[in-house]
C-alpha cells in the first residue's frame, strides 16, 4: 500500500492505518530501534509506542510522501529516551560516545531557543549533508541517526573501518565549519 | 546535559536523507559494466527530450546506433506516437546502479491546477507508479515531483527503485505513471527504461595522464604523485608502500588553465572504479561534433551550452551561454575516462591538440581503493559536487549517488519584477562611512527582496534585471553573514576603497552584480564589471570559480545588476 493511501487512512482515524504501517515499515522500524536499545523486547514495545505517537500526529502532519522518515523519527526518540531511562549500560554508553562526537559539531539542543530555532538547525544540517557525497552522507547518518557501528558502516558502504572513520571525521569537521560560518555558537 | 541530546537534532534532518540511508547498500560483486565511447554516444543520441542526458558509464539503447553530426535539443513536444493518448510518458534521463534506477520523466498533458497540487504536494493530486520489477520485500519505490511548467502543462517526475527491484537479467524496466486524487486516477501511459548490462569492470587501476600540449599559464594541477601522498595511510593500510611506486613526474590526474579569472579549459580523470559505480551527466543542449580514436583513445567531441529558463510556480532564470567544446577520452584497455571541458576560448582545434598530446599513466593500485574517495560521479562541472541534471526545466539529481532536492530548495527560487526593480531604485542608500555602510547597503537590498512576497515575483529576463541604487560609496567587507529570505547568504566579497573595481563604480564606470544562489552553495557573490564585461558577463560569470567560488552551476540563482552606483 503506498504511503499516502496509509496516511489518508491515519487522516480518516482508520485504525488500519497503524496495521498497515506495520506491515510496510514495522520490520525496518524494530531493526532501527535495536540497533539504538540491542534489546529485542524494548524494540517492540518502542515499534508499539511510534504507531501511538504517529497516530496522535497524524493530522496535522501529512507525510504522505515520507512515512517511513516520519515513523523512523519517532521510533528513534523513543528509543534514545528509552535507552536512557534504563540506563541499558552496553548501549547508553555507545550513545554516550555518539553525543560527544556530535557535540563537537553540533550546538547542543538545549542551546537552542526554541523549537523553531531547532527545526532550522535540523534544516541547516540537511543543506550541509547535501554538499558531500552520497558516500559520506549515508555514514554520517548510518551513524547518528541509525546508530551503526564502524563494522556495520563499513560493510554497508563496502569499505574500510578506517575510511569510514576518517569520513565520519572529515563530514564531522565539515559540518562544524558549516555551522560556524552560518552563524552557530558550538 | 543530557547524554544524546546533540543526537536527537538529527531526527530534523529531511526524510529524503533519512530514507536515502536506509536503503543504501554498496555491493563489492560487479554488474559487469562497461563504459564504450560508442555506447555514451548512443546514449546521447538516443535520449528523446535532450536537456537532460544522464546515462551510466558506457549505457547503450540497444540498436540505436547513430553516426555524424547530431544536434540535440530540449524538446517539449509530445512523442508522436503517444499523439492519440490522453497522455504520454517521455524519459527524459536515466541512471542505473546495480540493483536500482533513478529516472526522470516528462509527463504531458499535466493542467495547471493538478500540475501545481503535484509540485506543492498539497495532497490534492498525488503520483502512483506501477512498474515491471522484482518481489523483492525489499524492493522500493520512491516519487518525487521536480517541477511544473504552466507552458508546455509538463511535470517532471522522478522515479527511484533501490533494494534490488530490478532482477539482475532485466533488459529494460517499464514505468508506468499515473495521478491520483481522492476521486480516482488519471493514467498517463508508461515507457520502458533501458538496462544495459555493460562491461567496465570496475577492476582497473588508478591511472593519471601525461600531456605533451598544455596551453596557458596560471594552471591548478593535481599531481597523481600528490594525490597518492595524500592517501598514503589508506594505501599502506592496503598493502601498498608508495615509496616503492614509481615517481609519476608530470603525471596528473586534474589538470586546470585559467586566463586571469576564467577557467581556459579542464582535463579530469574518472577512473574504473568511480565509472563503474557512478553516472556521466551532461547537462544542457550537446552537439555532437565528431567520434574518432585518437591514439589508444576513443574521443567523443562535443559541444555544450547551459540555457534555460524555467516557468511554473516557482521560477529561476539562467544566462543563455555561448557553446563550448569539449571531449571525452575513453580508454578502453585502461577503463578510465578523460574529460576535457573548456570554455568559449578555446576552439576545437585547440582541443583536438590538447587531446592528442594525452596519454594514460597506470599505477599497480587498483582503482577499487579510492572508489567513493573523491566526491563521487563524474560530473561535468568544474568542482566536484554531486551529479546534476538538466531535466528540461531545473537541475535535478540523479544518479547512483544522487541527492534529492529537497522541496524548501526549490521554493526558493526568487525573480526580479519590474515592479521590484522600480521599488529598490528609490531605495535611499545610506551610505554612511566604515564597514556598516557595507552591510547596510546590502541588507536594505536583501531587506526588500526578503519583503517581496513570492507572488509578486514573476520571470524577467536578465535585461529587466537592473537595480539602480543611490550611493557616493559602494564597498563590501568579506566575512559578512547576510541573510536573505531563509538563505543564509556568505562570503561576501571585498572591494578595497580605492581599488581598482571600487574607483570603477566611484566614477560610475561599472556594474555592480549581486548574485545570490540557492541551493547546495547559499552564496551572495558581488562582482564588479566594466560595461564591456558585463556583456560577456555570461561566459566570466558562469563558468569560473570567482574568489573560490563556483557560479551558476545549479539551479535557483538570481542575478541583480546594480547599476551606476556612483551619483546614481
Amino acid at each position: 500500500m503506498e504511503d499516502s493511501e496509509i496516511v489518508q487512512r491515519y487522516l480518516d482515524r482508520d485504525e488500519s492505518a497503524i496495521e498497515f504501517s506495520a506491515e510496510k515499515y514495522g520490520a525496518r522500524l524494530r531493526a532501527l530501534s535495536f540497533g539504538i536499545t540491542s534489546d529485542r523486547q524494548t524494540s517492540e514495545e518502542c515499534e508499539n509506542d511510534t504507531y501511538m505517537q504517529a497516530w496522535n500526529r497524524i493530522p496535522p502532519n501529512e507525510p504522505r510522501t515520507y512515512l517511513y522518515a516520519f515513523l523512523a523519527r519517532i521510533a528513534r526518540h523513543i528509543s534514545i529516551d528509552r535507552c536512557r531511562e534504563q540506563e541499558c549500560l552496553k548501549r547508553y554508553g555507545y550513545i554516550v560516545e555518539l553525543s560527544e562526537e556530535m557535540k563537537m559539531c553540533i550546538p547542543s539542543p538545549e542551546n537552542v531557543e526554541n523549537a523553531v530555532a531547532l527545526e532550522v538547525l535540523g534544516k541547516e544540517i540537511s543543506n550541509y549533508l547535501y554538499t558531500i557525497s552520497q558516500e559520506k552522507r549515508v555514514m554520517f547518518v548510518r551513524r547518528y541517526f541509525y546508530f551503526d557501528t564502524l563494522a556495520e558502516i563499513s560493510k554497508r558502504c563496502a569499505v574500510s573501518e578506517s575510511k569510514v572513520k576518517s569520513s565520519l571525521f572529515r563530514t564531522r569537521n565539515g559540518l562544524r565549519e558549516f555551522l560556524l560560518k552560518e552563524g552557530y555558537i558550538l | 546535559m543530557k547524554n544524546g541530546n546533540e543526537l536527537i537534532a538529527l531526527e530534523l534532518i529531511d526524510a529524503s536523507i533519512i530514507d536515502e540511508a536506509d536503503t543504501y547498500q554498496k555491493k563489492k560483486h560487479l554488474r559487469m559494466p562497461m563504459i564504450a565511447a560508442a555506447a555514451v554516444l548512443v546514449v546521447l543520441c538516443a535520449s528523446a527530450a535532450i536537456g537532460a542526458l544522464v546515462f551510466k558509464s558506457g549505457q547503450a539503447v540497444p540498436g540505436s546506433e547513430k553516426t555524424g553530426s547530431e544536434h540535440i535539443e530540449h524538446t517539449e513536444a509530445v512523442d508522436p506516437a503517444a499523439e492519440n493518448e490522453i497522455g504520454s510518458v517521455q524519459l527524459l534521463s536515466a541512471a542505473c546502479s546495480d540493483s536500482g534506477m533513478d529516472a526522470c520523466f516528462a509527463v504531458f498533458p499535466m493542467t495547471e491546477t493538478v500540475g501545481k497540487s503535484l509540485a506543492k504536494e498539497d495532497g490534492g493530486y498525488y503520483w502512483s507508479v506501477d512498474y515491471s520489477g522484482t518481489e523483492n520485500p525489499n524492493a522500493t519505490v520512491r516519487l518525487t515531483n521536480l517541477s511544473y511548467n504552466a507552458r508546455t502543462q509538463t511535470s517532471l517526475v522522478r522515479v527511484t527503485l533501490t533494494g534490488d527491484a530490478i532482477a539482475d537479467d532485466a533488459k529494460t524496466v517499464n514505468i508506468s505513471l499515473s495521478v491520483c486524487s481522492n476521486e480516482g486516477s488519471t493514467s498517463y501511459g508508461s515507457t520502458d527504461v533501458p538496462i544495459t548490462n555493460f562491461n567496465v569492470t570496475g577492476n582497473g587501476k588508478i591511472v593519471g595522464f601525461r600531456a605533451t600540449y598544455l596551453p596557458g599559464t596560471n594552471e591548478e594541477a593535481v599531481l597523481l604523485r600528490d594525490q597518492l601522498e595524500v592517501d598514503k595511510d589508506l594505501l599502506t593500510e592496503s598493502g601498498i608502500d608508495i615509496s616503492t611506486l614509481p615517481d609519476f613526474e608530470n603525471v596528473f590526474t586534474k589538470y586546470q588553465s585559467t586566463n586571469g579569472d576564467t577557467v581556459s579549459y579542464s582535463i579530469v580523470t574518472y577512473n574504473s572504479a568511480d565509472l563503474y559505480h557512478s553516472t556521466v551527466n551532461l547537462n544542457g543542449e550537446i552537439t555532437i561534433v565528431k567520434r574518432e580514436n585518437i591514439g589508444a583513445y576513443e574521443a567523443i567531441f562535443y559541444t555544450h551550452s547551459y540555457s534555460s529558463s524555467a516557468t511554473g510556480n516557482d521560477t529561476s532564470v539562467y544566462a543563455s551561454l555561448p557553446p563550448t567544446n569539449n571531449v571525452f577520452l575513453f580508454d578502453r584497455a585502461h577503463e578510465c575516462l578523460l574529460q576535457i571541458r573548456t570554455n568559449t576560448n578555446i576552439d576545437m582545434v585547440e582541443l583536438e591538440k590538447i587531446a592528442a598530446g594525452i596519454e594514460t599513466v597506470e599505477t599497480d593500485i587498483p582503482a577499487a581503493l579510492f572508489a567513493g574517495g573523491s566526491e563521487g560521479a563524474v560530473i561535468d562541472y568544474w568542482n566536484d559536487v554531486p551529479e546534476m541534471v538538466w531535466a528540461g526545466d531545473e537541475w535535478v539529481s540523479v544518479g547512483p549517488t544522487a541527492t534529492p532536492i529537497s522541496e524548501k530548495k526549490r521554493e526558493e527560487i526568487i525573480a526580479i519584477t519590474p515592479e521590484a526593480y522600480d521599488k529598490l531604485k528609490r531605495i535611499d542608500w545610506d551610505c554612511g562611512d566604515g564597514d556598516s555602510a557595507t552591510n547596510r547597503n546590502v541588507s536594505y537590498l536583501l531587506k526588500a527582496l526578503r519583503e517581496m512576497p513570492l507572488s509578486e515575483r514573476p520571470h524577467p529576463t536578465y535585461a529587466e534585471m537592473r537595480v539602480t541604487a543611490l550611493c557616493d560609496n559602494f564597498s563590501l567587507y568579506a566575512g559578512d553573514n547576510l541573510y536573505w529570505s531563509d538563505v543564509i547568504i556568505s562570503n561576501v566579497e571585498k572591494y578595497e576603497a580605492g581599488s581598482t573595481e571600487a574607483n570603477m563604480l566611484n566614477e560610475g564606470n561599472a556594474y555592480a552584480i549581486v548574485c545570490a544562489q540557492t541551493g547546495h552553495g547559499e552564496n551572495l557573490q558581488l562582482y564588479v564589471m566594466s560595461d564591456e564585461l558585463l556583456d560577456n558577463f555570461y561566459s566570466i560569470g558562469w563558468q569560473t570559480s570567482i574568489q573560490g567560488w563556483p557560479v551558476g552551476h545549479r539551479g535557483n540563482t538570481i542575478i541583480l545588476c546594480i547599476d551606476r552606483l556612483a551619483g546614481g
